[in-house]
């Protein structure tokens, strides 16, 4: 059964790929005619749920890929983590404004989450020289580091939930994004570009209107 | 599911080009009071009598078009974010002038101010009008505080102002279909 409520293209899903016990990347074809700008979002359908996911593939990409928490008691995320290779969804089109802007003002990428999922489809699409500033709560939530480490100009991972002794990583920041961005990042005027949980991006948000009244910021929460 | 958020608890807000500004920032007034515009036009539709299907297709497509004209008042003109925006159709205004036209053909020349009153639904009408005014007066201001020269600003006012007299002639026009004649001012 496909979603009946969106109007657009009807795809079929070609891989999954476990990134941690509740994390997947979903693949699907692309349809004919598709367009997107990296970080934008499209709506899935099945069986009568729809949900919003941000691609993760480069604009060029042959295929479309999807970054996807299965949610508990989520009833999409749920399905498409089980769904047989070659079911069939219902995609909209491309939607979202948390797309790149190009200016002279620095570039700083904060998320958490699938928060990241944005900033790995610029990545793909060739923007780099950014700041990211990634949280999680353990590593294995460090989605795509190594990739956006590469691309980016600096890369600051930020683990939360993990105790110093078991961190096998370097250079990782132990503390919430918050906690990174009011003691270490300079001021500036700076492009903030923020995706993740809603409570950080109002924490983000009202600790940069504190320290960097004068940038812009960007965020797109999920629920 | 997308939710755009941004702190707001603390007196600021995001405009769409990414600046955080005060709650009464000049384009936060504009556009909020356009988006209070937009309520009254759906007041309006809600109220509208049986068999003004075109009066209502009108009044929604006015409603997208506050969206498109709150989304400029909502970001910069020097910003990336603009290649987002949908202009405001070149016959916007155009067509609203048609629909005055239109409505006024049942009507009878007025000679005198009238009374903003009536029906209920064109009582409405008639806020709706001076609420429209108002945001013609916040996007005059906003011209003229910011660099005077956007163009799409402009365009913006141009339709606000043809929409306020839009509004009127719909008030005459609801009092009319429903039988209430207009309440002429007396001195």
């Amino acid at each position: 059964m496909i979603g009946a409520g969106i109007t657009g293209h009807t795809v079929a899903i070609t891989a999954r790929e476990w990134l941690n016990g509740e994390t997947f990347v979903l693949g699907c074809g692309r349809p004919v005619g598709f367009g997107f700008q990296p970080g934008q979002y499209v709506t899935i359908g099945y069986g009568g749920e729809e949900r919003e996911y941000t691609l993760i593939s480069s604009p060029a990409a042959p295929e479309l890929r999807f970054l996807i928490k299965r949610v508990e008691d989520g009833r999409l995320s749920g399905a498409l983590a089980g769904l047989a290779l070659g079911a069939r969804l219902r995609l909209s089109g491309a939607k979202g404004y948390l797309t790149w802007q190009t200016t002279d003002r620095p570039a700083v990428f904060v998320a958490n989450g699938v928060g990241i999922a944005p900033f790995v489809a610029m990545a793909a699409a060739g923007i780099a020289g950014f700041t990211l500033i990634q949280g999680a709560r353990t590593p294995s939530g460090l989605f795509f580091r190594h990739e956006l480490s590469r691309a980016a100009g600096r890369y600051v991972p930020c683990l939360s939930g993990t105790p110093v002794r078991h961190l096998a990583l370097a250079d990782v920041h132990h503390g919430r994004v918050t906690d990174y961005i009011e003691r270490h990042l300079v001021p500036g005027v700076y492009d903030f570009y923020l995706c993740g949980s809603r409570s950080m991006i109002t924490d983000v948000t009202l600790l940069l209107d504190r320290l960097c009244p004068d940038a812009r910021i960007y965020s797109e929460a999920y629920t | 599911m997308k939710v755009y958020t941004g702190g707001g608890d603390k007196g600021k807000t995001s405009l769409f080009s990414g600046e955080r500004v005060p709650k009464h920032h000049v384009r936060i007034e504009a556009y909020g009071d356009l988006d209070e515009l937009n309520s009254f036009l759906g007041v309006i539709a809600a109220l509208l009598p049986a068999g003004e299907q075109a009066v209502r297709d009108d009044l929604e497509g006015m409603q997208s078009a506050l969206f498109l004209a709150g989304a400029w008042l909502a970001t910069t003109p020097d910003s990336s974010a603009t290649a987002h925006l949908t202009p405001m159709p070149a016959t916007a205004a155009k067509d609203l002038e048609q629909r005055i036209d239109a409505l006024s053909e049942v009507l009878p020349e007025l000679r005198a101010f009238i009374l903003p009153g009536g029906q209920p639904v064109a009582a409405w009408a008639h806020v709706g009008r001076t609420v429209c005014r108002r945001c013609e007066r916040k996007v005059t201001h906003l011209i003229e505080s910011t660099d005077g020269g956007e163009g799409e600003l402009a365009a913006i006012q141009v339709y606000l102002n043809r929409l306020s007299d839009y509004l009127f002639v719909l008030a005459r026009y609801l009092n009319k279909v429903l039988g209430t004649p207009d309440t002429l001012w007396k001195k």
